[in-house]
């Protein structure tokens, strides 16, 4: 039975077998370590870190770009709000010179107003004390002509009517 | 179909033994099995083409007599690392120092990068996996190149061998034995217990963890060697049938379940390698770190 | 020849049972592993390879057997 042979066959080790094996495999993994796996795994780690880096570098540059737009856009927030704080202050500015423009102007305007109602009443005094002199004096004369120089002592006379004149009520005078 | 199975099994149970004609379980195996012939048969005829005598070279080696003379799967074992070391050598020509890889520099690229991340980055820790990588990936591309050289025609299977297959297991029980003694010193063999063991059952465990490395390690080995083997018994047997039964018809039903199970065979050796390179990573990994 | 017959019988026998119960465990377990992957698609890298390490255990105890068979018929003849 000659199958049963190389059947056993199948299950021998050979000790021969053996040593080649271990030969074949420790030089084997001697050679492809020096030519293939070291440089392989070394490149392998090597593409890695460069990927690495590019990423990394890539997350660096987005993350310094959106801070400078941050910087950009407080600045411009900035900007806005000095503009805004200029004109509010200039539009206050104008509104109080415009104030102090329009009282003085009214303080000015009362004065001529107060200096011409003075000026009117002294005017008006003037004429009532000139009034009151006609008056007296052609009181006198009409006095004069219906007594005829009955009344000797003219100045006696005079002194009496000034003295009716002011008597007169205050009200009237005013008015 | 019965009385198609009757001589089939009478032929495989006895041999089918008649006037010097070798029975198909013959061919078989004396395909699989390792011998000192080396011989190119041609396609067409019985006749052989080539016939190469293989040299023996007795060593005397403590009191025993070893043969050291390069055997049929010694002889294709060279042949698969000639073939692997120019793959690798013409990869890294075609790559030069560029770090993209291009050509054929992809495929070894994609298999070192699977072996690191998905098999020893796995069961280590990062520096452990960068000293065993080379191991790892010499065990894998060992084992893809020698069964992928067996399955061309007129070649063998040396990973089909019961001392290759053993040899690459001890190999890995060495690198337990040194990952757990370089890592723990003689702590490792204190912590081959599992922590948390009652100390009454501590003796017995000691004992059952100290046969499993060894079970590890022959499983390793055996199911290496079985799932090589089984393939190529299984085609050739499927191919006999032919002559088993004695009727060209049978062919149209055996040749194409045949390129079937030699496309099967493809994907067994790469599942074959990574479950190999995996376990093995696996036990140093186990026995680098205590658990 | 009784004898003979009766120890290629037990190996034929008992390869069979091998391969049965090899079969059974990874089915079980490919099924499970199946459904896991249905249920964690993004886990599916993780479950493939336990899946292939437990069906390699199993296969490694399903060959045991095959072995002890194997051999079983070269003690006999």
């Amino acid at each position: 039975m000659l199958s049963v042979i190389f059947a056993a066959d199948l299950m021998a080790v050979q000790p021969g077998l053996v040593l080649w094996t271990v030969v074949t495999f420790v030089v084997l993994l001697v050679v492809l370590s020096k030519v293939a796996w070291k440089p392989i795994l070394h490149l392998v780690e090597e593409r890695e870190k460069t990927i690495h880096g590019a990423i990394e570098g890539a997350r660096k540059d987005r993350e310094a770009a959106s801070a400078l737009l941050e910087e950009q856009r407080a600045l411009l927030a900035t900007a806005r709000k000095d503009s805004a704080e200029a004109v509010r202050k200039a539009l206050a500015d104008a509104e109080v010179a415009r104030q102090d423009l329009v009282a003085k102007s009214r303080k000015e305007a009362e004065d001529l107003l107060a200096r011409a109602r003075q000026q009117i009443e002294e005017d008006k005094a003037k004429a009532q004390a000139e009034l009151r002199g006609v008056v007296v004096d052609l009181a006198i004369e009409v006095a004069a002509k219906v007594l005829g120089d009955h009344l000797a002592d003219a100045t006696r006379q005079r002194a009496l009517y000034e003295q009716y004149v002011n008597d007169l009520p205050r009200e009237r005078r005013a008015g | 179909m019965i009385a198609a199975l009757v001589p089939l099994v009478s032929a495989l149970a006895l041999g089918a033994e008649g006037a010097g004609q070798p029975s198909v379980s013959d061919v078989v195996f004396e395909h699989v099995t390792d011998s000192r012939v080396i011989e190119i048969q041609s396609p067409f005829s019985k006749d052989v083409l080539l016939e190469w005598h293989l040299p023996s070279w007795p060593v005397q080696i403590a009191g025993h007599t070893v043969d050291l003379g390069p055997t049929k799967h010694v002889v294709f074992m060279w042949l698969s690392g000639l073939v692997l070391i120019l793959f690798a050598w013409l990869a890294m020509r075609a790559r030069g120092k560029s770090l993209v890889p291009k050509g054929i520099a992809n495929v070894i690229e994609m298999v070192v990068l699977f072996v690191r991340d998905e098999i020893a980055l796995k069961t280590m820790d990062e520096h452990t996996a960068e000293a065993y990588m080379p191991y790892l990936l010499t065990a894998f591309f060992f084992i893809v190149f020698s069964a992928g050289v067996g399955l061309f025609p007129w070649t063998a299977t040396s990973v089909g061998n019961l001392a290759v297959t053993g040899t690459l297991a001890l190999l890995t029980f060495v690198l337990m034995q040194f990952a757990g003694l370089s890592h723990q010193g003689l702590g490792y063999f204190v912590h081959l217990v599992p922590s948390g063991v009652p100390i009454l059952l501590w003796p017995l465990m000691f004992v059952i963890e100290l046969l499993g490395m060894f079970t590890k390690t022959f499983a390793l080995c055996i199911r290496l060697f079985a799932n090589m083997i089984a393939g190529h018994i299984v085609i050739f047997f499927v191919l006999g049938l032919i002559f088993l039964i004695g009727s060209p018809l049978v062919a149209v039903a055996s040749v194409p379940f045949a390129v079937g199970l030699y496309l099967l065979e493809i994907i067994i050796i790469l599942i074959q390698a990574y479950i190999f390179t995996m376990l093995s990573a696996l036990f140093i990994g186990m026995s680098a770190h205590a658990h | 020849m009784w004898n003979l017959a009766l120890a290629y019988f037990g190996a034929g026998i008992g390869s069979g049972l091998c391969v049965i119960g090899g079969a059974a465990g990874i089915g079980r377990l490919t099924a499970a592993a199946m459904e896991a992957m249905g249920r964690q698609p993004s886990a599916a890298g993780d479950i493939r390879g336990g899946m292939l390490i437990t069906a390699a255990m199993i296969e490694g105890v399903a060959f045991f057997g095959v072995v002890v068979c194997l051999l079983l018929t070269f003690k006999s003849a």
